[in-house]
Order: C-alpha cells, then structure tokens, then sequence
C-alpha cells in the first residue's frame, strides 16, 4: 500500500518528535526549531518527490537527518572528528582507566541490576528520566553520532559515511559514549 | 608490563572497546582470544559487557517510546506559527 502526504497534519503529529530527535543531535532549542521548521518547509516543496514508498514520519525523518547534517557541513562546528578525538584522549583515559601501560579500570565496575531488568523496567518513567539526563550530560561530539545508532537504527557503515568517520573512530566514540553512559546511571543510583 | 600477560591481566581499556565492538562486528580470532582470556580473570569487564547489552536495549526501548511520546516538545505559539506557514 502506498502511503499519502497530509501536510495539514505534519505539525500536530510529527513536530515533537521531530524536534526531540533534532535536540538529541544538536545543542540548542533554537537550532532544534529551525531545523524542524526547515524539515517541513523543504518536505512541502518537494512533496511531489514523495514516492509513497514509506511512511510519511519516515520521509520526514530523512529530510531532517539530511538538514542536520547540512547544518554542521555549513557550520563547521569545531574541530573534525580526529582533532576531537585525539585531544580528549588523555582525560577520557585518566577519567576512568589507571595509569599504568595495560589500563584497568580506575574505579570498580559493579554488577548493576538494570542489567538484568525486563522492558517493564526499562519503559519506567524513572528509569527512562535518568537516560535522558545522561544522554543530555554526554559532550555533544559524542552523543551526537551514538544516538543515530538507536534512533534511526543505523549501521556502522552508513553512519560514518554522514560524519565523515573513520570505522575506528566509530568505535572510539561509541566506546567512550557507553563508558559515560554507564559511569553516569551507576552515579544516578540506577540499580 | 608490556607483555601479552599483561595485557591479558590488565588491559581494561582495550577489553571494553572489543566489548563493545563485537555486539556489532566479528572479532579477529587474536581479539576473541584475548577477550576471553581476560574475562577469566577480570569480574569488572564481566560486568561492563552486561551493561554495555542492557544500554543497547535500554536505548532502543528509550527511542521507541520517544515515536509515541516525545520527551520534548515545542510550545504551541511555535506550532501555531509554524502550521499557519505551512498552510500558505
């Protein structure tokens, strides 16, 4: 079945969900609004381009991932991903491995019991207010490119063609993400 | 200590991004190995590869039910501007 556009609906049904997709990849409400407000307004000019071929959200989506990606092209924020990745090198080591030449863990990693947990537990809005706290803590650089792996369910491959990653680079930033993620629920006290 | 026992002992940090890299890729087999050999020993990485599965599944339930009930929103003057430019 073929899906249909109707653009008199886009803000009432997608607008939040874009715009919470668009605040997990950029910084600032702002930017996130523009964004938003760009999606539908190049998603009306090229609705003819629409092959109905997936859902309407899932267009949209691609559209915005599209302006995102623009905008940090356009923008030029910061330095690129090896200059990010190379400076912060020492603190993220010194932060959480010892000093020594084969690094251990500095501070013990305990058996946390979310580990284990059902949906059910996952789904709470406790439990899903922490994530989100800690998703917002993580430095941008980082949180930016490990969300497209859950939030678009991406691969590897197709994300590092966006941002111009290096497949080893890949794995540094989603190691460091998980290292922060887990470091800041054990500190929020998720059990 | 510099030696593979060393590594196979103490390498954290090494350990943790094969952890997290073979929930998406194969490891070579000398990786594998010394993934392995190091889990014998360290309960820390043990651990970190349970949460580094519950992260996974706990941000794809997280985004899920972000689809139903986004966690941020706009105001509605934002909207109500936004939809009125649309309908242009």
């Amino acid at each position: 079945m073929k899906s249909t556009l109707s653009p008199e609906n886009w803000v009432q049904f997608y607008a939040d969900y874009l715009f919470s997709h668009a605040l997990y990849k950029t910084n600032k409400r702002e930017v996130a609004e523009d964004l938003v407000q760009d999606t539908f307004l190049a998603a009306l000019r090229g609705k003819d381009g629409f092959k109905g071929d997936c859902a309407e959200k899932t267009w949209l989506v691609r559209i915005l991932n599209n302006k995102i990606i623009d905008y940090y092209r356009s923008t030029k924020q910061g330095q690129d991903y090896e200059e990010y990745i190379a400076e912060t090198e020492d603190h993220f080591h010194d932060s959480f491995f010892s000093m020594n030449e084969n690094a251990r863990w500095s501070k013990a990693v305990p058996f946390m019991h979310y580990a284990n947990a059902a949906d059910d537990y996952l789904k709470q809005k406790e439990f899903q207010a922490i994530l989100d706290k800690c998703l917002q803590n993580m430095p941008l650089k980082l949180r930016q490119v490990f969300v497209q792996k859950y939030i678009d369910d991406k691969n590897a491959d197709d994300i590092c063609k966006e941002y111009e990653l290096t497949s080893s680079n890949y794995w540094v930033i989603i190691h460091r993400a998980k290292v922060l993620l887990r470091t800041c629920l054990e500190r929020n006290e998720v059990l | 200590m510099k030696t593979i026992l060393g590594k196979i002992l103490h390498g954290c940090q090494d350990v943790s991004m094969l952890i997290v890299r073979s929930s998406d890729t194969e490891l070579s087999l000398s990786e594998k190995v010394l993934l392995h050999s190091h889990l014998l020993f360290c309960k820390c990485c043990k651990n970190f590869i349970k949460e580094s599965t519950a992260i996974d599944k706990s941000l794809e339930v997280y985004f899920k039910e972000m689809e139903t009930a986004p966690r941020h929103t706009l105001s509605d003057d934002f909207k109500f501007a936004l939809a009125k430019k649309l309908a242009e």
